[in-house]
């Protein structure tokens, strides 16, 4: 009689999971002050619950933010399970191109962290949300967007809250930038995690086509 | 003398939700040489998930590897070399291409990694383009054969379709003959390989080794089923729902 063969383990190599890395690069300028603050502070909690909603999300999706003027990183790299939203408050001018180049850099920091700890990733998303015109020279940082989307390394996505410069936008992201309807701050960042959840998900040789922004963007 | 052989491929919980088939294929045979020694082969395939013939593509890539391989045995002796690993991939190029033809379709459409294990008296050689990874012991421990291939980020790799695959393809060649080799998908490379140093995590790999080598005549015909059982075990999809293959080999003296 022969003894019993089994193939089972679950003794398995501790990886890291693999993370999904967006910045949210947010103009709280005076102009936001008010309703528009309001309900991006809103908006951001509910990106918050939509995404602790799905555990595998939470463990792979890293978000920081970074606020604008004056440029200030309001939450480094933070996986999305210890994210919490802080309240923002509106403050000066409209330095767009300093913070996008900011947001440039912390991305590529963050990138460099993960090589060195063998954490692979998804393309990480930088996502601006302003409702003005730049006052600072944002020539720089648009080129560096050129630079980085031709290079695959990263998307730049660009959101105009009603009275923001769209021709400024366009020239400053490759992707065409949206038009936010009135004020559906929860509708864009509803859109933004369920996104993230699908890209954070996908396995090798997956294009993920990002969903149509669906009730919060005007054309 | 020759290789005891199991290997399964398990469709991801992900792919089960969506209704899609497993898209991995995998092929593990003990072939006999003209000198009468036998030539072990090993061939593993993932179908991209954004390719819409991805499973099919991988099902022709391993019938291609595999038929190439059959009329070489036929003709007789032949190397273990660079050439011979180049040759394998226009064959399974050549394969899709004219699937993709017959179906007006393109190549692209029928994506999918490959990797091979070739292994006799004279030697052994490893294949890849893509990701996935090899784990072999040809008589100095288990090592990773090739460092696995993915592009910058996690959702990209390469393809045995795309244009310059010759000059992704990796090779290596060891000496000596294989004694324990394992190949498998991408699902399983996250649980299998120690990722930040790219070295096999040993203990993944030793039930199944030590399984197979204490099995008896009766017994070698249930390695499979355990395997596919292994591969659809929960342990497994809570830590990946990806589609899942594993090839091994283990040389019994």
């Amino acid at each position: 009689m022969s003894d019993q063969i089994s193939f089972e383990t679950n003794d398995f190599a501790s990886n890291p999971e693999p993370r999904c890395p967006c910045i949210l690069l947010l103009d709280v300028s005076g102009s936001m002050n008010g309703r528009p603050l309001d309900e991006l502070n809103a908006g951001l909690s509910t990106f918050r619950d939509d995404m602790s909603a799905d555990s595998l999300a939470m463990k792979r999706v890293e978000v920081g933010i970074v606020t604008f003027g004056p440029v200030k990183i309001e939450t480094p790299f933070t996986s999305a399970s210890t994210f919490y939203p802080p309240t923002l408050t509106s403050q000066g001018d409209t330095p767009t191109g300093a913070a996008i180049l900011q947001a440039l850099n912390m991305v590529e920091d963050r990138k460099r962290d993960y090589k060195a700890n063998g954490v692979s990733y998804y393309r990480p998303w930088v996502f601006l949300i302003t409702d003005g015109k730049p006052t600072d020279a944002w020539k720089a940082a648009a080129d560096a967007i050129r630079e980085g989307e031709a290079g695959k390394k990263f998307a730049f996505f660009a959101i105009g809250v009603q009275g923001a410069d769209m021709d400024t936008l366009r020239q400053i992201s490759v992707r065409e930038p949206l038009s936010l309807q009135g004020l559906k701050f929860r509708e864009l960042f509803s859109w933004l995690s369920s996104s993230l959840r699908s890209v954070s998900k996908s396995t090798p040789g997956t294009e993920v086509p990002l969903e149509a922004p669906k009730g919060w963007a005007s054309v | 003398m020759t290789w005891r052989l199991v290997s399964a491929s398990e469709v991801g919980t992900s792919h089960e939700q969506t209704a899609t088939p497993c898209q991995d294929s995998c092929w593990a045979q003990s072939d006999q040489l003209a000198d009468g020694g036998p030539l072990l082969s090993i061939f593993v395939a993932d179908g991209a998930g954004s390719a819409a013939k991805g499973g099919e593509g991988a099902e022709l890539a391993i019938e291609a590897a595999a038929a190439f391989i059959a009329k070489k045995v036929k003709l007789g002796e032949f190397g273990l070399s660079d050439t011979l690993a180049t040759d394998i991939v226009l064959a399974i190029r050549e394969r899709i291409y004219a699937a993709a033809d017959a179906a007006n379709l393109k190549a692209r459409d029928f994506a999918c990694t490959f990797l091979g294990v070739l292994s006799s008296a004279y030697g052994t050689l490893v294949l890849q383009i893509g990701d996935g990874g090899v784990v072999l012991d040809t008589g100095n421990g288990l090592e990773v054969a090739v460092v696995p291939m993915s592009g910058e980020f996690v959702n990209m790799t390469h393809f045995v379709t795309d244009e310059d695959a010759v000059t992704l393809l990796e090779t290596k060649m060891w000496p000596d003959r294989a004694l324990k080799v394992a190949a498998f998908t991408d699902g399983i490379q996250r649980l299998a390989l120690n990722l930040a140093t790219n070295t096999p995590h040993e203990p993944f790999f030793t039930p199944f080794f030590n399984g197979m080598a204490k099995a008896s005549a009766e017994q070698e015909d249930l390695l499979q089923g355990l395997l596919a059982k292994f591969l659809g075990s929960a342990p497994v999809n809570e830590r990946t729902d990806d589609d899942k293959t594993l090839a091994l080999a283990l040389w019994v003296a």
